[in-house]
Order: structure tokens, then sequence, then C-alpha cells
């Protein structure tokens, strides 16, 4: 018992002093969709440096194996014949062999694949399998090899996210958000594409836009692009010549273009997917069949040394310095017979690049087709590569809007994005009409999407339960009251007696009062809490949380057991998160 | 201005005989039979010594404010007594003379804070206390609470 006729002497400068913390601590404290908000910048600013350093160490491995620098093309193209052939298959070998040792004593407990990682897993990526996969995407990169780097680099920039994650002992939903941000900004950063990073993941990944999730996606992908930026300079990835539109009449033939792209989409796909079942079927041991993916790009590259790389170049030069359409089509025949070899042969790394490659080059061959028949027209080819590009996107990835801001963002021409808009979203609904199957969605149910909904659905409250750090004793004086507050995160105090949950105390309620010290003596937290809380199940489904949350006041539930006994805290937005991070149901 | 955002549900009771701490609660309570707030006397009692028992609220300056929240009173109450003789109060002892008394329902917490404040904003006024003390009469009383 306390005799506060000590607290007579406090005096209005102290009195003032309370209430300004007080004031401060409303205000300025840091609530859980802000934290997660930090955590996502921190992880845009960490995704990008590793993508930074992944970028830095490919060249020098470059320089290593082919003794030049410069770009891929350039390169092979100043190699005799024999390097060409070797080195693609040496780098084969090379990421074959680190594939074969670092898995041999892969856990199996831990997914390795970012997608799994933020749709399956609990968010928690095999450090060394992560950095395995990304040295063995190295060497097949550095070599020549036609694959997309956009993997290794998701890859690395989710690891980072997903250390994080369990460093800080994020709850699950938060720790599978934090990984997808990471995903985010590897996208960001390998594209210089911060709106794209985060529809690539929310369209494709996680297939929802709730703000819940989208907010952190943005944030991780705006600071990756700063850091990048920053770093090598902001000027558009693939820079085009300024494309104009002078009749909207100009319209009707990339709404044609559109219509080609998403039938020429599902062949591709086909043709990835057979180089993957034409590998399979050569009974070789995992390296081997790495070098031989890379032998196969090797000799295609003693014809048309532009096979090698991912196609960026090509890319570009289709853009602004475009060859006649006859070479292209030869140079696009031989990639992709380069792209299927790599990717088929189980190189670890994306086919992302290499699809705008294909994308660019259809259109503009369709482009260059049409041009040739009505002449008086005056189209431009390379503006058909362009918006190609958009359409083809779209329907290998199956996530139109992201494709249509990824162009505007890679080539930074506002002027192209209305064609691509029509184009993508007709090349989306072709291609869907006659398979159902895009480029992640087979990804992902290779990686066993299957599994996604059903872990998902079997989420119960206690998976998401985190421990309660704002709880205090029935007994606790209103000065103690009053200091938890200071010290919290959250409105709501979770007041026990004997560990059993007895109810809330909200900020709201005595916030006018807690500059009152005479109320110490008099107050204890049972007299000013709430009895009326609903509290959660640890065995209640998500959906019958999210009911619960519907009808309380707080945004942070008590999770009880049979006996009442708090045994943790969850929010509404984890809850919220399960339901945004719950992926569209692919075909199979 | 009403200092209080409630007022006294019955006249207070001067010169209270009560030999101890549990007498003084029972006569201050004794002042709400037959309010309609309160249709359960005995169980508010024994909430306020429920209550008192946990850490007994006292102001110190001879002021105690026993109070209960419970559901047997349907609307904030609130009576005051002023005891014939110091009776100590809590295990420390405390001597009370001036007892001040609340029922509280659950969801009246805001009220409860409201009163609870305003009520010992004034008791720390200059010379209340020795006004209550002093006041000859109920009215007396309750002009030095509610100026």
């Amino acid at each position: 018992m306390k005799d506060a006729a000590s607290s007579q002497t406090l005096g209005a400068f102290t009195k003032r002093l309370v209430r300004a913390k007080i004031w401060l601590a409303e205000h300025f404290r840091i609530n859980e969709v802000q934290t997660t908000l930090v955590w996502a910048a921190l992880v845009g600013f960490a995704g990008a440096w590793s993508s930074v350093l992944f970028k830095e160490a490919t060249e020098w491995v470059h320089v290593w194996v082919t003794g030049h620098s410069g770009g891929y093309v350039e390169t092979f193209r100043m190699m005799p014949w024999w390097k060409r052939l070797l080195v693609p298959a040496g780098g084969g070998l090379l990421a074959g062999l680190t594939l074969y040792f670092g898995s041999r004593f892969r856990r199996q407990d831990s997914s390795t694949d970012y997608m799994e990682a933020v749709v399956v897993g609990d968010g928690r990526l095999s450090v060394r399998v992560s950095l395995v996969k990304s040295l063995s995407s190295l060497f097949s990169g550095a070599s020549g090899g036609s694959i997309g780097r956009e993997g290794p680099l998701v890859q690395l920039s989710s690891l980072v996210a997903s250390v994080a994650g369990r460093v800080m002992r994020f709850p699950l939903a938060r720790r599978r958000q934090i990984v997808a941000c990471g995903a985010a900004a590897g996208i960001a950063s390998a594209y210089h594409a911060p709106v794209s990073g985060a529809f690539f993941v929310a369209e494709i990944v996680l297939g929802s836009l709730a703000m819940e999730s989208f907010g952190p996606l943005v944030v991780a992908s705006v600071v990756a692009t700063l850091t990048i930026r920053a770093h090598e300079g902001a000027e558009a990835l693939y820079s085009a010549p300024v494309f104009e539109m002078r009749s909207t009449l100009e319209l009707a033939p990339y709404v044609l273009l559109g219509v080609f792209c998403g039938l020429v989409v599902p062949l591709y796909l086909a043709f990835l997917k057979g180089s993957e079942k034409a590998f399979a079927m050569v009974k070789l041991p995992l390296y081997l069949r790495l070098a031989l993916g890379g032998l196969v790009v090797g000799a295609l590259a003693i014809y048309r040394p532009e096979v090698t790389g991912n196609g960026r170049s090509l890319v570009f030069g289709i853009l602004n310095h475009p060859e006649p359409a006859l070479a292209l089509a030869i140079v696009l025949a031989c990639k992709l017979l380069a792209t299927g070899a790599t990717f088929g042969s189980g190189a670890v790394g994306g086919v992302f690049t290499p699809t705008l490659f294909t994308g660019a080059a259809s259109g503009f061959l369709f482009g260059a087709g049409f041009s040739a028949c009505f002449p008086g027209l005056g189209l431009d080819p390379a503006a058909f590569g362009l918006v190609g590009m958009g359409a083809f996107l779209a329907a290998a990835t199956g996530a139109p809007v992201m494709a249509i801001i990824m162009i505007f963002e890679l080539t930074l021409n506002y002027q192209i994005l209305m064609p691509v808009m029509l184009a993508a979203v007709l090349s989306y609904f072709v291609a869907r009409s006659l398979s159902k199957r895009s480029l992640y969605a087979d990804a992902l149910n290779r990686k066993g999407q299957a599994a996604v909904n059903e872990f998902l659905d079997t989420l119960k409250v206690g998976d998401l339960m985190t421990e309660a750090d704002e709880v205090i004793e029935s007994t606790a004086g209103f000065g103690e009251v009053v200091r938890s507050f200071l010290h919290s995160r959250h409105e709501y105090l979770h007041v026990v007696e004997d560990g059993r949950f007895l109810g809330t105390i909200s900020l709201h309620d005595i916030k006018p009062y807690l500059d009152q010290p005479d109320l110490e003596a008099l107050i204890i937290a049972k007299d000013v809490m709430r009895e009326e809380t609903c509290p959660l199940a640890r065995d209640q489904s998500m959906a019958e949380a999210l009911h619960v949350f519907g009808r309380a006041e707080s945004e942070c539930l008590p999770v009880l057991d049979a006996d009442s006994r708090l045994l943790g805290t969850a929010t509404k937005t984890d809850v919220l998160l399960v339901f945004a991070g719950k992926p569209r149901r692919n075909p199979g | 201005m009403s200092v209080f955002p409630l007022v006294l549900n019955a006249p207070p009771l001067l010169e209270l005989d009560a030999p101890d701490e549990r007498q003084a609660i029972h006569g201050t309570i004794g002042l709400l039979r037959g309010c309609a707030d309160v249709p359960d006397l005995a169980g508010l009692e024994a909430a306020v010594l429920e209550r008192q028992r946990i850490n007994p609220p006292v102001l110190g300056s001879g002021v105690a404010l026993p109070h209960a929240r419970t559901p047997l009173v349907r609307d904030l109450v609130f009576v005051a007594a002023r005891l014939g003789a110091e009776v100590s109060f809590g295990d420390d002892r405390v001597p009370v003379r001036l007892v001040f008394l609340f029922g509280v329902p659950p969801h009246r917490i805001s009220q409860y804070l409201a009163a609870t404040a305003a009520l010992v904003r004034r008791l720390r006024a200059p010379d209340v206390i020795d006004g209550l003390l002093s006041a000859a009469t109920a009215d007396e009383f309750t002009s030095w609470l509610v100026p």
C-alpha cells in the first residue's frame, strides 16, 4: 500500500514532462505495420547490396573464364571457336558440380526456392542451399549460359530477408512477408523496376494486391531500386527511341500483335517444358547434364555468339539498331535453342530476360512482316518489338499488370504504354484460352504449390501467435500501467491473474489520467480493465480468427487455452497476411 | 460548475461510528440502501471488501476511496461518510476519517476514472479536507465537495 501524499510535491514542470512523454509515446509509437515497413526498407537496402555483390562476382568470374571484360556477346565474338565451345561447357560443369556437392548434405526440412519459401514454407530459406544455388547460377551465367540473372538475385535477396526474419524472431506471417519483400527487392534490383518488383511478387507469387502485403513490397522495391540506382545509375535499362503514335488507327496492328503473342506463348512454354523433358531423358549425373547444356550453348555460339548471356544486349539492339529481319529470325531460333539447353539442363537462374528477348524479337518480326505488307503505313518494327516484349511477358508470366508496368519501367517510355496495355491484355487472354500454363505456375507447381493452400488451410491461430509481451498483473498499480503503456507499441495491455487472462486495458480509457500520480495509490490494473475482450483459441482456423477480429475493437487479441491461460497474442494484420499470401490456384 | 462528473447518491453520513475498516465500509455502503442502481447491497459490500483485501485505496491525509468494479451495480454509484474517530485501513494501518465509496459497473471505466481524478483534485485543494472534517451538516459537507 502506498501513501500518495508524497506525490503532492509533483511540480508543474514534471507534469508537463509526463504529458509530453505521453504525447510522444502516443503519436510516435511504432505499430506492427510501421515496424514491417521499416524492415521492408532494410530488406530492400540489404537485398540491393546482395544483388550488387552478385553482379560484381559474376563479372569477375566472367573475366576469369573468358579472359575478356565487357558484354557477353562482344566477349564471345573475340574468342576463338574452341573457347566459345568450351567456356559454356566448363561453366556448366562447374555449376553442376557446385549443385552436386552442395546438395549432397542437403537438409530436407527447409525450402530452397524463393517462390517456395514465400508461398509454401514458413519463410525459412536454407542459407547453405541458397548460397550453393546462387554460386551455381553464378558459374552458369558468367560462362555465357543463356539464362536470366533474376533467379539468383531474388534468391539472395530473399535469403537476406529470411535470415533477418529468423534473427528477429518474426511470427510466421511476418516472416513470410519479409521474404516476399526480399523477392520484390531482388526483382527491383535486377531490372531497376520498383513497381514491377512489387507487382511481380504480389501478382505472381502471392496472388494478391491486399494493402497489408502490397505496401511493404512497394517499400522494399523502392528502397532496393534507389540503392541500385545510386550504384549503377538511374538510366533506363532498355532505353529505346521515343515512340510516337500519330493516329488511333495505329493501335489496330498492336491488337493483332497481342493476338499473335497470345498464340505463340503457349508454344514457347511448351518448348521450355519439352527441353526439360528432353534433358531428363539423358541419364547423366547432374554436373554432366549441365555441362552438356553448356556444350550446346557453346556449339551455337560458334555460329552465333549472340546466344550467350541473358539476352539483354539483344533486346537493346532490337529497340535501337535492329538487324535485318532474317538475321534476327536466325538469332531468335538459335537463342531459343540455347535457352532451352541451359534451362532444360537444370541450370539455376531464371528465364525472365530470355523471355523479354523472345517477345521483343517476335514483336519485331511481326512488325517487319506487317510493314512489308502495308508499307504505306510507315510503321516502325522496333516499336512492335517493344510492344511485343510486354505482350509476350504478360502471357508467359500470367501477370499482365506486372508486364505492362515492367515495360514502362524498363524503357521509361510513356507513349508506348497504351499499345502495350492493349496487346498485353489480349495476349494474356488468348494464351489463357489455349493453355492455363504459365512460366511461374509451372515452377510453383513443381515446387509443390498444391501443398501451399493445404498448408495455409491448416494454419491455426497457434501458428501465428507470438509471445505476449504487453502483459500486466491484475494487482499492478496505476503507475505500472502507465509505464507499461509508455514502453509499449500497442494500445492495449493484457491483464492476467495467476497466468489466467482477465481482460485488457485500453490506452484510450486511461489516457486523460496518465499524468495523475495520485491515482497510483488508488487504482490497480483490474480496476480499469475491460472484461468483454474477444479472446482467440489456439486451435481456431484463420477464418474463425478473422470473424473474432471482426467483432473485437482491438487489433491484437489474446490467445487462451481451455483454462483461460494466456498463451500469447495474435494480430489482425498477421491473420490478413495469411489470406493475402494465399496464392492463386494455378492449374497443374 | 460541478467538480464531479457525478453526484452523491445519498446525503453524506457524518460521524459514522465504526470500530474497524470493515464496519466503516459496511456503514458507508448502507447509504445506498434502497438505491435502484444497487439491487444487491450485500454483493457490492463483498466486492468492495475483496478489493480492499488486494490493495486498500488510501489517499493519505485521512482519506480512503474504497471501490469495486462489479456487475452488481447498474450505474456508477458514489457515497461519502465521515467517521467519528480515526479507523485504521489496510495492513499498513493508515488512519482514515473520510470515506468516499464508489460502486462501478464494468463498462463505466472512463466515468469512474474521471470521477476519481476529479475527487482527488478536489481533495488536494487547500482547506478542503479540513472543511470536510469540520462540516456541521450534510449540505455543508457536500458544498466542500461541490463548491
